[in-house]
């Protein structure tokens, strides 16, 4: 008799197959952006002394005159193989995304710390207080944390914290040689612009899960056995809380991902939000594509071990019972 | 019309507000020379001169009494994917390198053109071969500057796969017959005559490497501050180089970091992240202008871009003279200056090259005049007109807004039609054939900006001017040896131009920089700024 694959085996096959999936389907979608961008990457690099017998040689040479289909083959090739291509300039990409990376998720790390704090405290505080003022102060304050645009969050963040007190530096420079962590002061303001919308956003779903969980069996139960509130709130309500709001983290990500092109601009951190906006600025085609996708793998990581963690956390698909 | 040769990419690098724009096409920037403490290297003849001969002396300097040592940052915008190569660069970070870390045979301060490691740039008597003597220079491995270093310089700028923006202007070289007499002399040939060579071509961009270099990390030059860091995106260090070959800087440490956004490149100034902001928007200028902490550096009309509106006198309704003139004086040029520009600016008068060298200013001042204008639009059947713009540069679209009001009063119903920024280049043919359309252009030279922009040779002539008459005076501006003949063709051309193209410029919007208090001895060459002499106060 065949043993039946573990139920959590399968749900993380599956969940690495919709990835590659979904990544394969971003990989398109960028290639196709790239390709109807206005303009010639040949004529770009050769620039105004380009012939048309020059510009067509580097068309050829970069594999430009063959189908869009092949071109794009050719690129997913070079990525898997670890090939991120050459920017204009003619320095590598890989080493260069490498490099912006490590400092995205330096940045990432701090900014998603305070999300999960913000939306934590936030909606738990407000769950717990449904439908009084406090709740209804709260889901104002949260909305407002979402509708309120990055660049505005950063705008204020830098008036208030770099001008007025002057507790953090207005702009998160790395200079030549140095890294992020050098002067981690430089990471707070950055860190706070991004995580004030995703936690925000996050926080009404915390809320909802509060909501929920406060009338379970087992917070009912712990309730009515004279546990203090503090006890029913960490030993029996947030355990069951976390669990579902995990997806809603995860999805956060995103926010974080998207705020980055934006925030790291404005506080000129060099990560690789701010290397899309230049490499966008100067259609530089290999350095969007691989940051564009780079980006897409964060997300879709995220959502990924979001759903492996709900899958550990549900008894029936760890247990196979 | 299109041109193939001509890109979307060189019309923006030849339009655009990066700093490689200036390299592709001469744009003669500088300081004033009111202002201007760098050490005298001045030609006797160059520049200001009667002709095009440039000698200078690099004994006579005279640093100012300052003191010596600091470090200054400079926020300034550049890309994450610069190579420290000076033959192929965009952005603002990488010229404010490249002009400390090496010398150029000559440059240009406002209006004058100055030698650098060059003792004499000298032409023959019908300007097709020119001679580079050189001064004794060192490189910073100490090696001797030669005339191998400068001829392999001039070929690889002239190879359009090594240095795809600037060979052009470097294409009238016989790059095959450049000689090398000695170790001190340089004989360039050109396939043209070209009285112009030094002031048009050499002035604008001569940054000498060492044979066989093509800059990089390690990159080595023979300028007053050695490159101790270079990470692109992030920031390029430099230290003040002890032996330099002339007066050394007085800064022990320049390191310029790179900010692309204006905002956060003042707020990096106010925030003691640096000490200069290199280029930063006219609302925060206004912002600004009673914070004593700050220091708001105007670059007057020689530090600007010209903008405008270009009609196309080849097309309806513009082929019609009077349409021309009818929109030249409809215009309220002060008010752009004032709406659009915030008052950092000064009106223009259709022509660009204010404030450089051989402007026509004694051309009297087109003045609004709402009455003749709606007259002329009328007797011309023009009730309705369509205006492609976009936000090429910083305030276009306000300004074309702007001219939607000031026509509606002179009886033109003017619309807008509206690209993005990034789309405006894309079509060629469109922008060759639309009637009217935003304009702007780096403030150049009259005769540089009018041999690029305008004449039957010119690979981007938006407005259609050219002829016979108009083309002959364009070629006796660049071929005439004698500077003060020169100068003539390129006021006649001016005057043609006054009186038959279709460029409007309205203004010229200038540069605005921010340093700290106490930031001394600044110079500028092409919009960047030198800080070969300067120094900082504690």
């Amino acid at each position: 008799m065949s043993a039946r694959p573990n139920p959590l085996v399968r749900a993380v096959v599956r969940r690495l197959a919709a990835s590659v999936a979904v990544l394969l389907g971003v990989s398109i979608l960028l290639f196709s952006a790239t390709v109807v961008l206005p303009g010639d990457p040949a004529t770009r690099i050769l620039g105004r002394e380009a012939t048309p017998e020059n510009v067509e040689a580097l068309r050829e040479q970069m594999g430009l005159d063959r189908p869009v289909p092949v071109q794009y083959a050719d690129w997913l090739g070079g990525v898997v193989t670890g090939d991120l291509g050459t920017a204009s300039s003619g320095r590598p990409v890989g080493p260069l995304l490498r490099e912006r990376a490590s400092n995205s998720l330096v940045l990432a790390a701090f900014a998603a710390t305070l999300t999960v704090a913000i939306a934590l405290v936030v909606g738990v505080a407000s769950g717990l207080r449904v439908g009084r003022p406090e709740d209804s102060a709260l889901s104002v304050a949260a909305l407002v944390g979402v509708s309120i645009p990055d660049f505005v969050v950063a705008g204020v963040l830098v008036s208030l914290f770099a001008f007025t007190i002057e507790w953090f530096p207005p702009v998160s420079l790395v200079l030549a040689g140095g890294s992020p962590l050098d002067r981690p002061s430089i990471l707070v303001l950055p860190a706070v612009a991004l995580a004030v919308p995703a936690g925000a956003w996050a926080s009404r779903y915390v809320r909802a899960a509060v909501v929920d969980a406060r009338t379970a069996p087992n917070v009912e139960a712990a309730r009515l056995a004279g546990l203090s509130p503090q006890r029913v709130l960490f030993r029996h309500l947030l355990p069951g809380v976390i669990g579902p709001t995990a997806q809603v983290l995860a999805a956060a990500t995103g926010f974080l991902v998207g705020g980055s092109v934006v925030v790291e601009q404005i506080f000129a951190y060099p990560g690789m939000g701010s290397l899309l906006a230049s490499a966008v600025a100067v259609e530089d085609i290999d350095v969007i594509l691989a940051t564009g996708l780079a980006m897409a793998v964060a997300v879709v990581t995220s959502f990924l071990l979001a759903d492996l963690a709900g899958a550990l956390a549900n008894p029936r698909l760890r247990t196979g019972l | 019309m299109t041109n193939e040769r001509w890109s979307r990419r060189r019309l923006l690098k030849l339009t655009g507000g990066s700093m490689l724009a200036l390299a592709v096409a001469p744009v003669l920037i500088g300081c004033n020379d009111d202002d201007d403490p760098t050490p005298t290297a001045t030609s006797e003849n160059g520049g200001g001169g009667a002709g095009p001969t440039a000698t200078s002396t690099a004994a006579a300097t005279e640093a100012p009494p300052a003191a010596s040592g600091g470090r200054v940052r400079i926020a300034a915008g550049g890309s994450a994917t610069e190579v420290f190569n000076p033959f192929n660069n965009s952005g603002s970070a990488g010229f404010g390198g490249f002009y400390h870390v090496y010398d150029s045979l000559a440059w240009l301060a406002g209006s004058e053109v100055r030698l650098g490691v060059a003792e004499s740039i000298e032409p023959n008597e019908d300007g097709s071969e020119w001679t580079i003597v050189l001064k004794e220079a060192i490189f910073h491995d100490g090696t001797p500057l030669t005339s191998a270093d400068v001829a392999y310089t001039l070929r690889t700028v002239a190879d359009p796969e090594q240095a795809p923006t600037l060979a052009g202007g470097f294409s009238v070289m016989d790059v095959a017959n450049i000689a090398t007499p000695d170790d001190r002399t340089v004989v360039v040939p050109l396939t043209t005559p070209r009285g112009d060579f030094l002031d048009a071509e050499l002035a604008i961009w001569s940054i000498v490497v060492p044979d066989g270099s093509l800059g990089g990390e390690g990159a080595i030059g023979t300028g007053p501050f050695k490159l101790d860091a270079f990470e692109a995106g992030s920031s390029t260090r430099m230290v003040r180089n002890d032996d330099y070959w002339d007066t050394p800087a007085l800064l022990d440490e320049l390191e310029i970091v790179v900010i692309n956004d204006p905002t956060a490149r003042l707020n990096a100034l106010k925030g003691g992240e640096a000490e200069f902001a290199w280029e930063i928007t006219p609302a925060a200028a206004k912002a600004e202008e009673g914070n004593e902490d700050i220091v708001i550096n105007r670059g007057g009309a020689p530090n600007s871009r010209a903008l405008g509106f270009a009609a196309n006198t080849l097309v309806p309704p513009f082929d019609n003279p009077d349409a021309v003139r009818a929109l030249k004086l409809a215009v309220d040029r002060q008010a752009f200056v004032n709406t659009v520009l915030l008052g950092f600016g000064e009106i223009g008068n259709d022509l660009v090259g204010k404030g450089l060298p051989g402007y026509a200013d004694g051309i009297p001042q087109t003045e609004r005049n709402v009455e003749e204008a709606a007259a002329l639009f009328a007797s011309a059947g023009i009730t309705e007109l369509t205006m492609l713009t976009g936000e090429v540069t910083a305030g276009a679209v306000a300004a074309s807004e702007l001219l939607v009001q000031q026509l509606a009063e002179a009886g033109v119903t003017l619309t807008l039609d509206e690209l993005p920024a990034d789309q405006y280049y894309a079509d060629f043919g469109r922008l060759f054939s639309t009637p009217l359309q935003t304009a702007w252009f780096i403030n150049r030279p009259a005769d540089v900006h009018l041999t690029s922009f305008t004449g039957s040779n010119s690979g981007f002539n938006i407005t259609g001017l050219a002829g016979e008459e108009y083309d002959g005076l364009l070629a006796s501006a660049q071929t005439a040896v004698d500077r003060d003949e020169r100068l003539g063709f390129v006021q006649q051309a001016q005057q043609y131009a006054f009186d038959n193209d279709g460029l409007v410029v309205w203004g010229y919007q200038e540069d605005l920089n921010a340093s700290v208090p106490g930031l001394n001895g600044i110079t500028y060459t092409q919009s960047v700024p030198r800080f070969h002499s300067a120094s900082l106060e504690a």
